[in-house]
This record gives structure tokens, sequence and C-alpha cells, in this order.
């Protein structure tokens, strides 16, 4: 074995070196100072599939940190995947970790490889969604009224903490256990809601906010009078454990980011909702040409320059 | 968008319109398909549950001692208490309906078109496209429109997996059937035997081997869609893969993986040793001895 070793140790070393040259090389000729230091000018991000306003966000900061000099990598995975890939430094930035719940197990099992680089969205929360036209008011009109609704709940991915939340407090609570709660996936629940939609029948789905069904499709809450789902939920921006020391600017530029409603809907609209195929580039250049101020205004705000 | 001589082929709309045709016109047939799809498979995972688990296991190796033989009844055996052992055997049991139902249907399908398209060299020129489309179209693509037709739950798991499972089973009935020597062929030709007679009592025995090769890939290719079938809500092993990859939990993604596995296997020398038994495979079996 050690014929084959010191070939290996030597070649880690001399990439080592060469990244290292490299890097200076890099440093020496590009970017401003920073009191803190130089920001390292690569950056992956890792967009969680299904989980729209990630995607969104993803594609805004990728076009924003490209016109800053940035060289930008994305990668598109299942939410678990992306967390075990920041925790073990395969991507940089994740921007949607849902707490204090929804990605709670995730945060339990890597959080300490990872850091929270701040808040950008505080509204979010998970809803049981119906129809506008159904009866149902409340979670608890759905044990009386399982019937109208077929007596189904269309879930998303079966690991979900929505799933799990649904599963473990939503139906033991209301009472819901005569109705089938079933699990698929996201885009399946989303091809339910469209083609209710489009039949007029009547339909229960576990949802969130932020999403651009409710602007797609003509869906409204249910109440959770005991408070089941959980309340409010934050969007956080995790990064890698050393992601500020690798990163100092892009750090203060994440910790001081947000984004409102009125914001995150529309850039969710044009990406999501323009009908035929909107590539997310020109969605998110279109909404900056809507939103002129937002780079400079957001800067600002974190001191960068 | 258009950067480039050729002109956006508006090919997605289009599909998006006959896939919303279709959805509206047959409306009502998709009702009763998907009453018969549910219907069936809950007969079937009620039947596979409802004895106790040793008495279920006890005929499933019955089954394998008197297919396949003593050592696959053994491993079948081992493999069936390691299911139960990591609490998959509801699973294990509601998939294999699953993989049942779907190839069942798969075949009802293949066999005939395979026979045709052996008889018939235009319609074997137009099923090999068709074909090959269904094998190599992601499953990804056909499953959202299946979902919109049939809603989330067992039955677009079923439907995705009869697309993707039936191909197999067309082509090897279509060349066994091809294979059977001519001259044999002639001889009952020659016999006066009418063509219906020839397919019964000469092409389809000595194809047969052939048939259940492609019987057990049908149903093979049928065990490796569960997990595309959890996504869009059935019931399984593949929900509890599926569930594991959402939320990492590398530990129930084996014991899933690995009732599969075991499925899997049992599954192929089962059918393998169905196939072995067929009069002409022990004729040739003889016949090299």
């Amino acid at each position: 074995m050690s014929r084959v070793r010191t070939p290996g140790i030597l070649r880690g070393l001399t990439a080592v070196a060469s990244a290292l040259v490299l890097s200076a090389g890099l440093a020496a000729c590009g970017g401003e100072d920073s009191a803190s230091g130089e920001d390292s000018k690569s950056i992956s991000i890792g967009i969680p599939s299904g989980w729209d306003e990630g995607i969104a966000v993803s594609h805004l900061w990728k076009s924003v940190l490209e016109d800053e000099g940035y060289d930008v990598e994305t990668e598109t995975a299942d939410i678990g995947v992306i967390f075990t890939g920041l925790a073990g430094g395969d991507f940089d930035v994740l921007f949607d970790t849902w707490l204090p719940t929804t990605h709670k197990s995730y945060l339990d099992k890597y959080g300490d490889d990872l850091s929270d680089l701040g808040t950008w969205y505080d509204n979010a929360k998970l809803t049981i969604a119906v129809n506008e036209s159904s009866p149902a008011k409340t979670i608890a009109d759905l044990k009386a009224m399982g019937d109208d609704y077929g007596n189904r709940i269309v879930g998303i991915e079966p690991g979900a903490g929505l799933t799990k939340a649904t599963e473990e407090n939503v139906i033991p609570t209301y009472g819901l256990e005569d109705m089938d709660f079933v699990t698929s996936s996201t885009p399946a629940m989303l091809a339910e809601l469209k083609s209710a939609t489009k039949s007029g029948d009547n339909i229960a789905v576990t949802l969130w906010r932020p999403h651009w069904a409710y602007d797609e499709f003509p869906v409204r809450d249910l109440e959770d009078p005991e408070g089941r789902l959980g309340g409010a939920e934050e969007v956080h921006t995790y990064g890698t454990k050393d992601f500020a020391d690798r990163y100092p600017d892009l750090a203060d530029l994440f910790g001081s980011f947000t984004l409102t409603d009125e914001q995150l809907f529309s850039l969710e609209n044009l990406m999501f909702n323009s009908g035929d195929d909107v590539d997310p580039e020109d969605a998110v250049d279109q909404w900056l040409e809507d939103n002129p101020t937002f780079v400079d205004d957001l800067k600002e705000k974190a001191g960068v320059s | 968008m258009n950067e480039g001589p050729i002109p956006r082929i508006p090919l997605g709309d289009w599909v998006e319109n006959v896939v919303d045709w279709v959805t509206d016109t047959f409306d009502p047939v998709f009702d009763v398909v998907k009453d018969i799809l549910s219907g069936a498979f809950d007969l079937l995972s009620e039947a596979l549950l409802a004895p106790p688990f040793w008495l279920m296991a006890g005929l499933l190796v019955v089954l394998a001692v008197l297919a396949a033989g003593w050592r696959t009844a053994v491993v079948a055996a081992i493999g069936f208490v390691v299911i139960a052992g990591v609490d998959q055997w509801e699973n294990a049991m509601k998939t294999l309906a699953l993989v049942l139902v779907a190839s069942v249907i798969a075949l009802v399908i293949a066999i005939p078109v395979g026979i045709w398209a052996a008889r018939n060299d235009t319609v074997s020129a137009v099923v090999r496209p068709v074909l090959d489309f269904m094998q190599t179209m992601p499953a990804f693509v056909y499953l959202i429109p299946v979902v919109v037709i049939f809603l989330t739950g067992v039955v677009p798991g079923i439907v995705a997996t009869v697309i993707f499972a039936m191909a197999p089973g067309v082509r090897f009935t279509e060349l066994g059937i091809r294979q059977v020597d001519a001259e044999i062929v002639e001889a009952g030709q020659a016999f006066g035997a009418p063509p219906r007679r020839i397919l019964r009592q000469i092409q389809l025995p000595l194809a047969l081997p052939t048939i259940m090769a492609g019987v057990n890939q049908v149903i093979m290719l049928a065990l490796s869609m569960v997990v595309i079938a959890g996504m869009v809500g059935a019931d399984g092993l593949g929900r509890d893969v599926y569930s594991a990859l959402s939320s990492i939990d590398v530990g129930t993604g084996f014991e899933a993986g690995i009732a599969v596995v075991i499925l899997a296997i049992y599954l192929d020398r089962v059918t393998a040793g169905l196939s072995a038994r067929a009069p002409v495979a022990k004729a040739l079996a003889t016949a090299r001895t």
C-alpha cells in the first residue's frame, strides 16, 4: 500500500499548494478590500428541489453575486441531501432553512457543522389548504366534512417536516383518522391541486406560505385553532461552519438580506407562474428591473461597498 | 428566447393540450380504470396481509420449493425472516401486491401484442419504436400527467409501472415465436392445421421458455419502479425508501432497500424456476443429457 500512498500524499500536497498559489493570485488581482479580509471568489449554492421560495431566492442571489464578480455554482437536490452536503462542505450556502419546526430534524443532525447567516423572511407557515369554494373553515371542520373532500388529505414527501407535523400533531388532535392522508411528493400534490381546480372538485392539501400556489389556484388556509402546525416560521440562510471566515463580505450581505411578502411573491410569480417556459435567469432579470434599488439598498444596509 | 436559426417548436404546448384533451374526454373511462386498479390492489394486498406472517411466509416458501427447489426455498425463508425482523413485512406485501397487479396488467397487454407483432411485420415495425419510447422516457415525465389524471395514491404508481415494465414482455414474446423453427410450422401447415392451432399447439409451447424469460423481466422492471411509485403516493417499501431520502435516514432506507432486494431475488428465482419447468425446457434439458 505504501507504494501507492506516497505519490497520493504528494499529489494532495501539490494540489493544496497550487490551490493556495491560485487563490493568492486571484485574491491579488480581484475583489475589494474589506476590513475583515478577502472573500473567496467562488461559491456554491445548494438549491432544494420542490422548495420554490428557495429556488427563487437562490437564483436571485446567483444573479446578484455574478454581477459582483463571483463565480457561482448551483446544484439542485433533495433538501435532505443539501443539508448533508452543506455539513460536508459540498455546498457553501442554503437559502431555505425553516425554523423552528420544519427543518429542526436536520439541524439536530448537522447543526454543529453549520452556521446561521440570518433570517430573510419571517412570515412563513405550514398550512392545510382547501379550495375557496369548499365548506370547511377550520381544520376541525374536516372531521365532519371529510366526505366533501373525498376523505383525503393530499400530502407531500413522506419524510418532510410538514408531513410529520400533519401525521403526529394535526390528525390526532383534530380526530382526522378516518381521512386518508396520502403522502407523495410536492409536484404530485401540486398536480392534484391543478387537477381539482380544473374539475371543480373539493380538495384538502398540506401546503405552506410563502407559496405561489396561493396565486395560481383558488385556495385558502384552514384555521388551525389548536395551533398544531406550529406558529409562523422563519426562513434562514445557512452556511458552512467557516462561512463567515471565508466570505466576510457575503456573511454581512446575507445577514442583512430580507424580502417582504410583496417582493417574494412577485419573484415567485415571475419565475413559476408566467405560463410558458420562463428561464429563472430571465425572471430574476425582470424582477431586478422592477426592483432597481434592491441590490444597492442591501449593500448600504450591510455596510458593504 | 430565440437565439439562432431554428424557430421555437411549441412541442411542450402541444403535449399539454393533448394531455388536457385526453383528461377531459376520457374522464369517465379513467374513473373506471382507477376503481378497478385500486380495487385489485386493495384486494390483493389485504389477501397477502390477512394471514399471520408465518403462514403467509410459509405459503410463499412452499411455492418456492415447488417452483425452484429447496435451495431457493431456504434462502427465501431466511429472507422473509429478515424482512419481518426489520419490521417491513407489511410494506413488503403491499409492494408485492403492487408489483403483481402491475405485472399482470403489463403481461395481459404485452403477450397478445407480442404475438401479433410476431405474425405481422408492419405491427412489429410500429411497435418497436413505441416500446423504445416507453422504456427510455424518464418516468418523471409521464408521472405528472398520470397524477393529474389518476390523482395520488397507488393507481398512478401502477400505471407508471405498467408503462415502464411492459416492453420486455412484448419483445420476448415476439422473439420467442419468431425463433420457432420454420420447418416445424410448415409441418403443421402440411397436416392442415389452421394458423390459430399452429399458434396454440406449436409456436406458443416452443416459445414458452423465452416468453417466461420475458415475464421474469417484466416483474423485475416492475420492482425497480417501487420508489418512483412511492413518490406519487403508493404504499409499500418505496415510500419508506423515499421518506428515508428526504429525511436522511440511512437506517430505514437500508432496511426497506434490503426488503426490496429479497423480494427481487425471490420473484426472480421463482419465475425462472417456473420457466425451467415448461415442457419444452424439460425436453431440451433431457436432449442435452
